[in-house]
């Protein structure tokens, strides 16, 4: 047991090392990546003439499904916290978790075949005798997958706000014969104002660089993000110095972006409440809570069964049986099984950095560790600042001056993008049940004289298995649908199933994008179950 | 008088009392203050929710002064209920959070009347305080006043003193004990301190699973 003050602080570093030469190799790695595009031009960087015009529409595009994704998760949350018992419930807030992780050129395929032209909608509304087509393409396409992904992620987190109203005010609400109204006003919604401004952030973050949304949905150059501009420069342009001049411009506002989310970020960490009490509700209230929830059911599992019903059109036989499939399917769950594995072993090693640390603080080493504590969650989230296509063009630029080939940068490349893309969400995964792990155990631990492995046997890894689990499963779906960093190494050599979906969907091969999205959904789905369903299996053993 | 006759109460099936169903059999008066003891688990929050109307009874009858108190939803019984603490809505005032006990438009009467209440409960230098930024028995005060001004005849107060210390529990004494002899409250109390009992109470009731009976 570490007795003397030096001795605890020599302990307290000792955990703290692995996660923090991590964390300061990541920031290493990304200050040369941005170095290395600075200076990889001789000739002068020079923004195009429409750069502002893009900017502008990445604003534009990204307030807008702000707007709708709160709109949404506002709504279904208020919603689902008040309707807590019916069938399907649990399978509804499953979507809602899995959102984040579906693959997005899927559920935009799904999208175009329920709201395109001759989707869904359209043939609907042609049998109702009615003339007007739908166009999924253009910014209302845009706002409207953006909205289906972050509306959903909106609505569990909020839904999470909710639930940590103590019972008694609900109790007192109802003594005091609060309107559905008055109990929104003052119950439920200082419950959630507080998480807005981060999560719209987040929101608008992910919006403003998204990729293959607008890759894919954008229809005309008006509708170009920054991150598909690069994309556009490089790959059908060939032109390296205008990407590299996009990459810089987009990474100076998203740093903005990133710093301005950091000043709102809630400090609120939200606990379940317990048993929510609830009592029958007038009649229009009922009616519209169902409302929300039918037409949230209908928004998030038309596209899904649009995928099944048209893959199963497709000859998935023969699909899975041609070998650049095989090959796509090979090399994506390589890709995610190591990106996974890579992700949760850093996000362990930071976590334990940032108990110790805390640990520290109380400890009384006070001096450093405040600092280097922000200096790890900024690390943490440095994804945000730094999009993956600009992280790519990075690798790409590197690949291009220094020895290697450029498969090899390519797996470089994918690896480090997909870890820093899945870091901030497995470890806002972890963080909160380690901290409070530590908070309760730290004393007793060091009182048993509990270390090293040890400790992580006895007390870390028993509490940390289920967020694990959830986090190795996240990492892998997130590698698994990405189309960032492989949109400009993807080549006939290096296919994944992304990669291949969008080339089947640029040459017209509708049947074959069919089949492989759904391939490509049913593995993701399948392993967002399956593993976390492993971890606690081995958690009901031990 | 409120006077509960049989009035039962059958747990949910998945709850820890599976199923179980109590009956609850009491009478309390007027200007009075009733205190309820007894384990925990064994049935004291359940009754004053039942009286509340935040729990529905399977059977039996409950009333006021000859009024059944049944028919009415809980908004609309003559009742304040106080918990031992989330008693208050942290982000508005003193002054917002009695006037939501106000049956009826919030106009410059009610302000006059909830300062009023705010006044007789000692925080008259608080009525614009945030909630959030009051002790704990200024805001138990707060919830009080509210009870004042929504002119409950009845008042259920749920271990209203658990969350005070020494000093602040003796100086709310005399605030419930006022509840009773000046606005004629009947005031049941919850509790499982002897000495809010002996301080307060004109008479102390036992419960042992949900079955009531005399001490004093």
């Amino acid at each position: 047991m570490p007795t003397t003050k030096s001795q605890r602080h020599i302990q307290g570093w000792a955990n703290a090392l692995p996660g923090l030469l991590l964390a300061f190799l990541m920031l290493i790695l990304i200050a040369s990546i941005l170095f290395l595009l600075a200076n990889s031009q001789t000739g002068q960087l020079q923004l195009p003439s429409r750069t502002w015009q893009t900017v502008r529409i990445s604003t534009v595009q990204a307030l807008l499904s702000v707007a709708c994704s709160l709109g949404i998760g506002i709504a279904l949350a208020w919603a689902l916290s008040h309707r807590r018992n019916f069938l399907g419930r649990s399978l509804l807030l499953s979507l809602l978790s899995a959102s984040l992780v579906l693959p997005t050129l899927v559920i935009v395929l799904g999208l175009v075949s329920v709201f395109g032209r001759a989707g869904w909608v359209s043939q609907l509304l042609a049998q109702l005798g009615s003339d007007l087509r739908l166009n999924i393409y253009g910014l209302t396409g845009i706002v409207l997958a953006h909205s289906y992904f972050n509306g959903a992620f909106a609505a569990r987190q909020l839904l999470l706000q909710l639930e940590t109203i103590p019972a008694e005010k609900r109790k007192l609400a109802h003594s005091l014969g609060f309107t559905a109204w008055q109990r929104f006003r003052l119950l439920e919604w200082p419950a959630i104002v507080h998480s807005l401004p981060t999560l719209a952030c987040t929101i608008f973050l992910l919006c403003f660089t998204s990729f293959a949304i607008v890759l894919v949905l954008g229809g005309s150059p008006r509708y170009n993000t920054l991150e598909v501009a690069i994309f556009e420069a490089l790959k059908l342009d060939f032109d390296p110095p205008r990407a590299v001049a996009l990459a810089l411009l987009q990474l100076t506002i998203c740093a903005v972006l990133v710093l301005l989310a950091n000043l709102f970020r809630s400090r609120s960490s939200a606990v379940a409440s317990g048993a929510i009490p609830s009592w029958p509700q007038p009649k229009a209230q009922r009616t519209s809570q169902w409302l929300v929830i039918v037409l949230a059911c209908l928004m998030l599992l038309s596209p899904l069964l649009a995928i099944f019903l048209d893959g199963l059109g497709a000859d998935l036989s023969r699909l899975l049986l041609d070998p650049l499939v095989q090959k796509a399917i090979m090399t994506s769950v390589a890709f995610a099984s190591l990106s996974s594995v890579a992700v949760v072993l850093i996000a362990i090693a930071v976590v334990r950095t940032q108990v110790a640390l805390s640990s520290s603080l109380q400890l009384g080493l006070k001096r450093w560790a405040t600092f280097l504590r922000a200096s790890i969650g900024f690390s943490a989230t440095l994804y945000l600042a730094v999009p993956s296509l600009v992280l790519g063009l990075g690798f790409f630029m590197a690949a291009r001056q220094l020895p290697g080939k450029l498969e090899h940068w390519a797996w470089i490349a994918l690896i480090v993008a997909n870890v820093l893309m899945a870091l901030p969400f497995v470890l806002a995964l972890l963080m909160p049940t380690a901290l409070k792990a530590a908070t309760r155990y730290d004393r007793l631990a060091y009182s048993l004289n509990l270390r090293g492995w040890q400790r992580w046997c006895h007390v870390e890894w028993p509490l940390l298995r289920r967020s694990l689990g959830q986090a190795t499963a996240l990492s892998f779906c997130l590698s698994m649908g990405d189309l960032g960093v492989i949109a400009l190494f993807g080549n006939s050599d290096l296919t994944t199933l992304p990669w291949l979906l969008y080339q089947k969907i640029g040459s017209y091969r509708s049947q074959d994008a069919a089949g492989i999205a759904l391939i490509l959904l049913v593995l993701t789905l399948s392993v967002f179950n399956l593993i976390p369903a492993l971890f606690n299996r081995s958690s009901n053993r031990a | 008088m409120l006077e509960l006759n049989q009035l039962r109460y059958r747990h949910p099936k998945n709850s820890t009392d599976n199923n179980e169903e109590w009956s609850f059999e009491l009478q309390a008066l007027p200007a009075s203050v009733t205190s309820i003891v007894g384990r925990s688990g064994c049935g004291k929050s359940t009754l004053l929710e039942l009286i509340a109307g935040l729990l529905q009874p399977s059977s039996g009858s409950l009333t006021w002064c000859g009024q059944d108190l049944l028919t009415h939803a809980a908004g609309e019984r003559p009742i304040s209920l106080l918990f031992q603490q989330h008693n208050l809505f942290d982000h508005l005032s003193a002054l917002e959070n009695v006037l939501l006990g106000y049956r009826g438009k919030a106009d410059q009467l009610a302000r006059k009347a909830a300062r009023q209440a705010l006044e007789e409960m000692g925080l008259s230098e608080h009525v614009h305080a945030r909630a959030g930024q009051l002790s704990g028995g200024q805001q138990q005060r707060v919830a009080l006043a509210r009870t004042l001004l929504r002119r409950s005849e009845i008042v259920l107060l749920d271990e209203p003193f658990s969350a005070l210390d020494d000093d602040t529990r003796q100086s709310a004494w005399p605030l419930v004990r006022a509840l009773a002899d000046k606005h004629n409250c009947c005031v049941l109390m919850v509790t499982h301190d002897t000495r809010d009992s002996a301080a307060v109470a004109d008479r102390v009731l036992r419960i042992f699973d949900g079955e009531v009976s005399a001490l004093s």
